[in-house]
């Protein structure tokens, strides 16, 4: 009786601790949705842009998480490579679905490359993975600038001349990519009282977590799982590892390129120098906002967080509004929010892990000293 | 190095993949005049006003020494050309299509010398 009572205890407590991020999120949009008194049709409209628009880019941490190699900052060089097709197609005056797709084509070569540079890289700093990630986006993001502000317009031809700087090299600022505007989310119009649904952009977000569902189960999903769970098993069943955890970062930054593609034709601006930076940022803070951690996330986690992070991006400014008298309150919650939500997860996995050392520490003495006891 | 003939015909097709998109991706500017234009020692005189529909878009209505720019995109192209009166009555209706090169990023289409069947109705902004 008193067991059954503590393991119910046990039971709760586990659930408040694996989803203490989540439900402090649902907490906060309880509380927030009302003050800030936005029509529900405008948050489900915005809801349903959001998650087409970033649905992508967060399922594109997935894979590494399964080769065990925790949430991938290094996002942000697919999204950098993404970027880089997006400026050509703009310089070529390519338009429509033709340019969404060559931009595809040139920045896959580019985020291969980037990738297999980062998982190299990961390869050598077994166990910091994240950290690693999140520094050398700031060290391509370095090469990036010298490339876009000082290479193109001179090593490489840039003919447009609203996409070069007065001073003849260098790309502008800021990039209006009205050539492609919408060109995914428009593809198929369909409006369910009054809420536009962007059924192509759907499209795609389902064909990748097909892609997801299915990659997990070939041979190479099943040796990314087993090195995720350990490395040396994995190795002693003869996995090349190394080879493993590097195509996990090659096929993430690939995926997050066209990412950041499809989050780019949704806006219709891009902002040459900074709409790569917070992607990383973002996507792991919606993916840790779903449920996920840095062991194990999911499809669901992911559409999950979108909704709840992005739920708290739209109503945040109107809530603080309402309760401060100033939207600028709102504004700074969500990016404290955003940060600390990283924070906390991080901060909780590794509690997570001790508790359940502790708890399998426990079971084994417990274990151990019963049969003593019988005897 | 069946894995090798697989991998190479792979990137020929994206590369093929890529030109066609490149092709039927690529906009092009017109410029379309209704002007009055000397080609090879022949005048072709300019249209009181004329409407002008390129690939089925809307109408365009340009009036005499005047000109309009409109984009299109890919390579082929149908435009329909109606000479009005004065009274905006249609006279008549002309068809034609035509083919733009992807290095044709800006061009003149002079409607008077095109109705005209002029050799050089379409030519470059220089």
């Amino acid at each position: 009786m008193m067991n059954n009572s503590l393991n119910q205890n046990s039971a709760v407590s586990r659930f408040f601790i694996n989803n203490a991020v989540p439900l402090l999120f649902v907490v906060f949009s309880a509380i927030a949705i009302p003050l800030a008194g936005l029509s529900p049709e405008y948050l489900v409209q915005e809801m349903i842009i959001r998650l087409g628009r970033y649905s992508f880019l967060v399922l594109s941490l997935l894979i590494p998480v399964i080769a065990g190699m925790g949430l991938n900052f290094g996002i942000v060089l697919g999204a950098m490579a993404g970027q880089i097709g997006l400026i050509f197609i703009t310089d070529w005056g390519i338009v429509g679905l033709p340019a969404f797709f060559l931009a595809i084509i040139i920045s896959a070569p580019l985020a291969i490359f980037l990738g297999w540079m980062a998982g190299i890289a990961l390869n050598h700093a077994k166990g910091r993975e994240m950290v690693t990630s999140y520094i050398l986006g700031f060290f391509i993001n370095g090469v990036y600038q010298l490339v876009v502000l000082y290479g193109m317009g001179i090593v490489i031809p840039i003919t447009y001349n609203k996409l070069v700087l007065p001073r003849g090299y260098g790309v502008r600022n800021a990039i209006d990519l009205k050539n492609i505007l919408g060109c995914v989310d428009n593809l198929i119009p369909l409006e369910i009282a009054g809420i536009k649904i962007p059924v192509a952009t759907f499209i795609l977000v389902a064909i990748l977590c097909i892609f997801i569902v299915w990659f997990r189960k070939t041979k190479l999903g099943q040796d990314m799982r087993a090195v995720g769970q350990d490395m040396e098993v994995a190795a002693n069943a003869g996995i090349n590892v190394e080879r493993t955890r590097i195509l996990s970062i090659v096929i993430s930054t690939f995926l997050a390129s066209i990412g950041q593609i499809i989050f780019l034709q949704n806006i219709g601006t891009m902002n040459t120098y900074n709409s790569h930076e917070q992607i990383g940022m973002f996507s792991i803070a919606a993916l840790l906002v779903g449920g996920a951690s840095v062991a194990k996330a999911s499809i669901k986690n992911a559409f999950f967080g979108i909704v709840l992070f992005h739920l708290m991006f739209v109503v945040a400014p109107r809530a603080g509004k309402t309760l401060m008298g100033e939207a600028q309150i709102g504004e700074y919650f969500r990016v404290f929010a955003s940060y600390a939500i990283i924070a906390i997860a991080l901060a909780l996995h590794a509690w997570r892990k001790n508790k359940e050392k502790e708890r399998a520490r426990m079971e084994f003495r417990t274990n151990a000293e019963s049969p003593s006891k019988g005897a | 190095m069946k894995r090798w003939i697989i991998r190479l015909l792979l990137v020929v097709a994206i590369i093929l993949l890529s030109i066609f998109l490149y092709t039927i991706g690529k906009q092009h500017t017109l410029l379309i005049d209704n002007k009055t234009v000397a080609i090879a020692e022949k005048e072709y005189t300019q249209q009181e006003i004329m409407n002008v529909y390129l690939d089925g878009g809307e109408k365009i209505e340009i009036k005499a020494k005047k000109r309009k720019s409109v984009d299109v995109v890919g390579p082929n192209h149908k435009i329909v050309v109606e000479i009005l009166d004065g009274d905006k009555n249609i006279i008549r209706t002309e068809e034609f299509t035509f083919n733009l090169k992807t290095g044709d990023a800006k061009m003149i289409v002079n409607v008077p010398a095109l109705l005209g069947g002029a050799k050089e109705w379409i030519t470059a902004d220089e």
